[in-house]
């Protein structure tokens, strides 16, 4: 690859790189190069590394990132290889123990990182050992008050509607021995009537009550407790796909 | 080379290359000594010196040099005081890594 080329490469690479760092950039490899005896229809050679290699170079450096690796040139590396070919016909450490050695360190480095995702693992398991009783028992509290008050209220519903069907039943009776006493006792009769009409009405009121408090009320007391448990086990479940 | 050199050596390395040159030095040399110390790629050496310029250690102008500008990399007071700290550090270091090889420790 010329001279120019490889720097045109290196421009489309390093696309996304603030306008500044770019010409720094751009202008340092040109400098670099024309030093090095690489005129711009030179070929570049390829210890110098390819395009792609430079502009990671460029962008790790951007990032505050330093990758060891990227110390080792193909020169060095060559370098690196004749030594241990050398070491080789001496007896010496062999290339593919060299390699291994490598490998490992690379592998133990990887595990060193997965080791920090292991550990955030664990302790929200920790956590969630901790906090899960307490987050369970204050659910188990909240739920045994809600029961209790639905069946406070169920109850509370159920006694003013029967209570108002047993005024209704006395004031119909009322009404009935009333009517019956009119003719025996006039004033006596009368009496009767009067509190028919009142057990009648209060024991009216007593069902309609109950009766639009079991339809309306209840209802949205038991849809709010629904809406709230929905919300809050869907919480749950987020903070578990976190 | 078997070991690799970390962020902090290379920076001192460098800033010890710099300071070598009271006129200041370019990239292209400046890569070539490093090179004859350490194993390094030709292109490495451009973060660590732009870092460098950027934490005013290194300080940079353009001298023309055969028809062309040529950018020059010079030690700031700031960079000579880091480097000190950085041999101060090695001292210690290698002393230490020697001491234990040679099983004085």
């Amino acid at each position: 690859m010329k001279r120019t080329e490889f720097i045109e490469q290196l421009q489309g690479l390093l696309q996304e790189v603030e306008q500044e760092e770019k010409e720094e950039a751009l202008q340092y490899y040109e400098d670099y190069l024309e030093e090095a005896g690489i005129l711009e229809d030179t070929e570049v050679p390829e210890s110098f590394g390819t395009p792609q290699r430079v502009a990671q170079t460029v962008r790790d450096g951007l990032n505050g990132r330093f990758e060891q690796e990227a110390e080792f040139t193909e020169r060095g590396f060559q370098e690196f290889e004749e030594q241990k070919n050398q070491v080789d016909s001496f007896g010496g450490v062999t290339r593919s123990e060299n390699q291994a050695y490598q490998d490992k360190e690379r592998e133990e480095r990887r595990k060193k990182e997965r080791k920090v995702g292991i550990a955030g693992i664990l302790l929200i398991i920790v956590a969630g050992m901790i906090g899960g009783p307490v987050v369970f028992s204050v659910l188990a509290v909240i739920v045994s008050l809600l029961f209790c008050g639905i069946i406070v209220v169920g109850a509370g519903i159920f006694a003013s509607v029967v209570a108002g069907a047993a005024l209704l039943f006395t004031g119909i009776m009322l009404l009935g021995l009333g009517i019956v006493k009119l003719f025996v006792a006039p004033f006596a009769g009368l009496v009767l009537l009067g509190s028919g009409f009142i057990s009648l009405s209060i024991g009216l009121l007593g069902v309609i009550v109950g009766i639009q408090i079991g339809i309306k009320i209840l209802p949205k007391v038991v849809r709010k407790t629904v809406e709230v448990f929905r919300k809050a086990f869907q919480r749950r479940r987020k903070e578990r796909s976190v | 080379m078997v070991f690799n050199t970390g962020s902090a050596l290379l920076d001192a390395i460098v800033l010890a290359v710099v300071a070598r040159d009271a006129e200041g030095t370019y990239g292209y040399k400046i890569t070539q000594e490093v090179r004859q110390v350490i194993e390094l790629s030709e292109s490495t050496l451009y973060p660590v010196l732009r870092r460098l310029l950027k934490d005013a250690c290194l300080e940079s102008y353009d001298r023309e040099c055969s028809g062309r500008n040529r950018r020059y990399y010079r030690i700031t007071e700031q960079g000579k005081a880091q480097l000190t700290l950085y041999k101060g550090e090695w001292n210690t270091y290698s002393r230490k890594i020697t001491a234990i090889f040679e099983g004085e420790y």
